[in-house]
């Protein structure tokens, strides 16, 4: 079923061409976004919860240029925004007296465009009262099959996304849906609490609810397992890393490593590699809202830019980087369609959207088979990135042991994985022929600016510092 | 009004109570590159967050249903009145055991603390320049925040106050240039001599070899990730924990093998989350939740406080350890491993795990100190013993000591 733009937004657009024809008379450059985003986050645990999702927005952003770029964001619309305009942003620019990192005009061919994303199954036509029973069921299940569950947590989300770019001589609308699951088991035996959890994402309607029926065992016996796990020993070891985990490590090892607005900052130590090879033969990787179909994708980014797929490292060589508009202008580059905002709220960086390597020729089967003692790496809780220091750091819930080529039944966790970028990524020696991509997370510039991102890519042997 | 609206729309049938939290925002901010302006911006915003409750029986139980939903200003009425309808319906799903709302009114407003500097002003002071250092970039954001909550039974009280956060990346160079990341959150300005301190560490980051493979020795955190390990205690102290299972401590019991003390306190000063009133509108109030390590209050809002049967201390604001006896200079005597700046330190509540790769330490063999860099150190706060420093500091919501000596952790260096 298609998604439509929202009546709000469609009733809207007459009035910011208005704002954005008064303000063309003055400025040579003037845009607006306007986002509808509506959502319902259902949770399930010991007790029940709806409420909006986090992604929920309703509002603009216009930007002006005048030498550079300046922004004012809002979400009333009436008379006074052009006098807001100038009296928050415009005067207090004026009233500035450093120096300015000027940035040429914005140069836009004609462009109109509409895309209406398509799913199954639309959100809003399976009531609360269905997805809360199904939810329930889910929790239900699971204390039925475990005797030392402590808690169980099963979410769903649904993000109807609608958003207008409007400019001299852009018209863009787009409207699409997202959902995600997630399920998480804690157990608990004596003092000891473990987790493990299971995530569901995708461009996709109400039918995840389906598939995360088949997680509640998968998850529950997990945690489970995790309960009699160890700590590592710290060292350097053999890993094969799930593609949730590889997922992660071309999204913190390459992916903030690339964003151009770190080249224009003189943050990426990845500037004085472009064209050099950064990583092992069977590493291809890719980036883009255009390259995989999953929650990070869209018609046209928060600039007004239409999405691509962006090849960074092809069969080892770094090919290239992620860039917003301004960054691109700046560094006379084409742009790539990677300018996201976290919210009209906020200002727009280069940003990740869907981020992977490809898959090899390997079977997992021989890739455990080739090590002799080392770990199989799996779930990813958070990932951190150090763009200028290529540093990185991974927490992993949890590897079993391989020894002789064979997987034992010793489990340690948590993992902390840390490294050198290249010394990892140079280290791959295998890849295995799957592909999966993941979206359940949201991704941070720094510690802040947080836009829904997916990640993943084929099983992957390599050697890493495990801690 | 369009609170005074909403409320008009809540009272009607199906709706038990209901409470809306009103949020204005006013924003200024300055993005730069190196000292030169890359971008400024400015925000204006209004959000209605609104919660309805239904009450309803089951096999002569009451139960409590609700649904939170967000209104916008840009909502007319009929839209506002189909969103109420489509929140009414899904409440009746939510079958969760009876909770009152707040019922106690207050009358105390909270006025903006201070004025602050205007945001060119502190610009203009902004050391983007020092000797061997200098400030990549950094932005700039100062938001004047006004709350007002209203609920059905009469509860109307407000929050207004200024959140300052500043973010910035420092750089120096020695044989390739290195970097550090720093972010500052105060509800006044941030002092000239913390940025200092970050300047004087990017100099040490720059001569910092890797991190050597060491065992058994102390390791000193510094800074803000001592905050993120007290999140274990507090976290553990929570009645949202203790009654959705994540935690099983009990008043009365030690939390920790070691002595220290701990606050839920909504007043500190210069904080950015120091409230007056939650966004139920209860009255936040300072409570002393763990004394010598030994449990004596559980902090919860109103609904787990009440499920629990224990008095309430409102949401979390602030969270305050008291500091210890030892000064810092006095944890580096002998072998040890001091951290300050990770990147991303993190303490897991629920299981106790902690730790993050280092960006900035220094290690003492006993006799020398070098700066290091690299590596990682991970443990488990319940196995650990540790000691604090009678220094203290602020950063984010924690308030308290501004190292944490700990042995038990394990340091992963190179050999």
């Amino acid at each position: 079923m298609k998604v439509k733009l929202s009546e709000f937004l469609e009733e809207k657009i007459p009035v910011l061409e208005e704002i954005i024809e008064k303000l063309s008379q003055k400025y040579r450059y003037v845009s607006i976004l306007g986002s509808d985003v509506r959502g319902k986050r259902y949770l399930v645990t010991e007790d029940i919860k709806i409420s909006d999702s986090n992604w929920n927005e309703r509002g603009f952003v216009v930007r002006i240029y005048d030498g550079l770029y300046l922004e004012y964001s809002f979400d009333e619309i009436d008379d006074s925004i052009v006098d807001s305009l100038n009296e928050k942003v415009i005067k207090e620019f004026e009233r500035f007296e450093g120096p300015v990192l000027e940035c040429p005009l914005i140069e836009e061919e004609k462009e109109e465009g509409v895309f209406e994303g398509e799913v199954e199954i639309l959100p809003e036509t399976v009531d609360a009262g269905k997805k809360i029973k199904m939810l329930s069921s889910m929790r239900d299940h699971a204390y039925s099959i475990s005797e030392s569950l402590a808690n169980f947590w099963a979410i769903y989300e649904e993000v109807n996304v609608s958003k207008v770019f409007l400019s001299g001589k852009k018209h863009l609308n787009q409207s699409y849906v997202w959902t995600q699951g997630y399920l998480q088991a804690i157990v608990r035996k004596d003092e000891k609490t473990k987790y493990s959890y299971e995530g569901y994402s995708g461009m996709k309607g109400a039918e995840i609810l389906e598939e995360m029926v088949s997680g509640v065992d998968k998850v529950v016996k997990e945690a489970e397992s995790l309960i009699d796990s160890t700590g590592i020993e710290p060292g350097e070891y053999d890993v094969i890393c799930s593609p949730d985990v590889a997922g992660v490590i071309a999204h913190e090892a390459f992916g903030h490593g690339v964003e151009m607005d770190m080249f224009v900052k003189g943050r990426a130590k990845a500037v004085e590699y472009l064209g050099r090879e950064v990583a092992s033969k069977l590493v291809t990787m890719h980036d883009g809202a255009r390259a995989a179909k999953q929650v990070a994708s869209y018609f046209f980014d928060d600039e007004g830019v239409i999405g691509k797929d962006t090849i960074i490292i092809d069969k080892g060589i770094l090919k290239g980087g992620i860039s917003d508009l301004i960054s691109s202008l700046r560094l006379g580059t084409k742009p790539t369609g990677n300018g996201r905002r976290e919210s009209f709220e906020r200002k727009a960086y280069s940003r990740m959207t869907n981020t992977f390597f490809e898959p090899g020729n390997d079977k997992l089967d021989d890739m455990i088979s080739s090590i002799k003692h080392g770990y199989f790496l799996e779930k990813v809780s958070s990932g951190m990135e150090d763009p200028k220091n290529w540093g990185i750091q991974c927490w992993i819930l949890y590897g079993r042991e391989i020894k002789d080529g064979r997987l034992t039944d010793r489990i340690v966790s948590p993992i902390l994985m840390t490294g050198y970028v290249p010394d990892l990524l140079k280290s791959i020696s295998m890849v295995s022929e799957d592909l999966e991509l993941s979206g359940v997370g949201a991704c941070g510039k720094g510690h802040k600016e947080f836009v829904k991102v997916s990640s993943g890519g084929p099983y992957i042997k390599a050697r890493a510092r495990l801690g | 009004m369009m609170v005074e609206l909403i409320a008009e729309l809540l009272n009607r049938d199906g709706i038990d109570d209901w409470k809306i939290l009103e949020r204005k925002v006013e924003g200024e901010e300055f993005f730069f590159v190196k000292d030169s302006l890359d971008m400024n911006r400015a925000k204006r915003t209004r959000k209605f967050f609104v919660t309805i409750y239904h009450d309803f029986e089951r096999e002569g139980k009451l139960y409590r249903g609700s649904s939170d939903f967000t209104i916008y200003p840009s909502m007319k009425r009929e839209e506002i009145k189909s969103l109420i309808e489509d929140n009414i319906f899904s409440s009746k799903f939510v079958e969760n055991l009876y909770y009152p709302v707040v019922n106690e009114k207050h009358t105390i407003s909270r006025t903006v603390p201070l004025d602050p500097e205007s945001l060119d002003r502190i610009i203009h002071d902004f050391p983007f320049k020092s000797k061997d250092v200098w400030v990549n970039s950094s932005e700039f954001f100062l938001n004047r925040v006004e709350e007002r909550i209203v609920n059905s039974k009469g509860v109307d009280v407000s929050n207004a106050l200024y959140r300052l956060y500043v973010e910035m990346i420092t750089t120096a160079k020695s044989k390739e240039e290195v970097e550090l990341y720093w972010s500052f959150e105060r509800s006044y300005p941030v002092v000239r001599m913390e940025i200092e301190e970050a300047i004087m560490a990017t100099r040490e980051r720059a001569k910092a070899i890797f991190t050597p493979e060491v065992k058994d020795i102390p390791v000193i955190l510094s800074g803000e990730s001592v905050g993120e390990f007290f999140k274990y205690p507090l976290y553990k102290t929570s009645g949202l924990y203790i009654y959705e299972h994540l935690s099983n401590v009990k008043k009365g019991e030690r939390i920790l093998n070691e002595d220290f003390t701990m606050w839920i306190d909504p007043h500190v000063e210069g904080s950015a989350y120091s409230l007056n009133y939650d966004e139920d509108g209860f009255l936040c109030k300072r409570v002393k939740v763990i004394e010598d390590s030994k449990v004596m209050n559980i902090w919860a809002d109103v609904r787990y406080a009440y499920y629990l049967g224990i008095e309430p201390t409102g949401h979390l604001t602030n969270f305050v350890v008291e500091s210890g006896k030892e000064s810092e200079s006095s944890f580096e005597d002998g072998k040890y491993l001091k951290v300050l700046s990770f990147s991303d330190f993190q303490m897991d509540p629920v299981t106790g795990d902690f730790g993050g790769e280092i960006r900035l330490g220094w290690y003492s063999d006993g006799r020398k100190k070098v700066a290091v860099t690299g590596g990682s150190i991970s443990g488990n706060i319940t196995k650990c013993d540790f000691a604090l420093s009678s220094e203290s500091q602020l950063t984010g919501n924690f308030k308290g000591p501004r190292s944490v000596r700990i042995t038990g952790a394990q340091i992963g260096g190179k050999r």
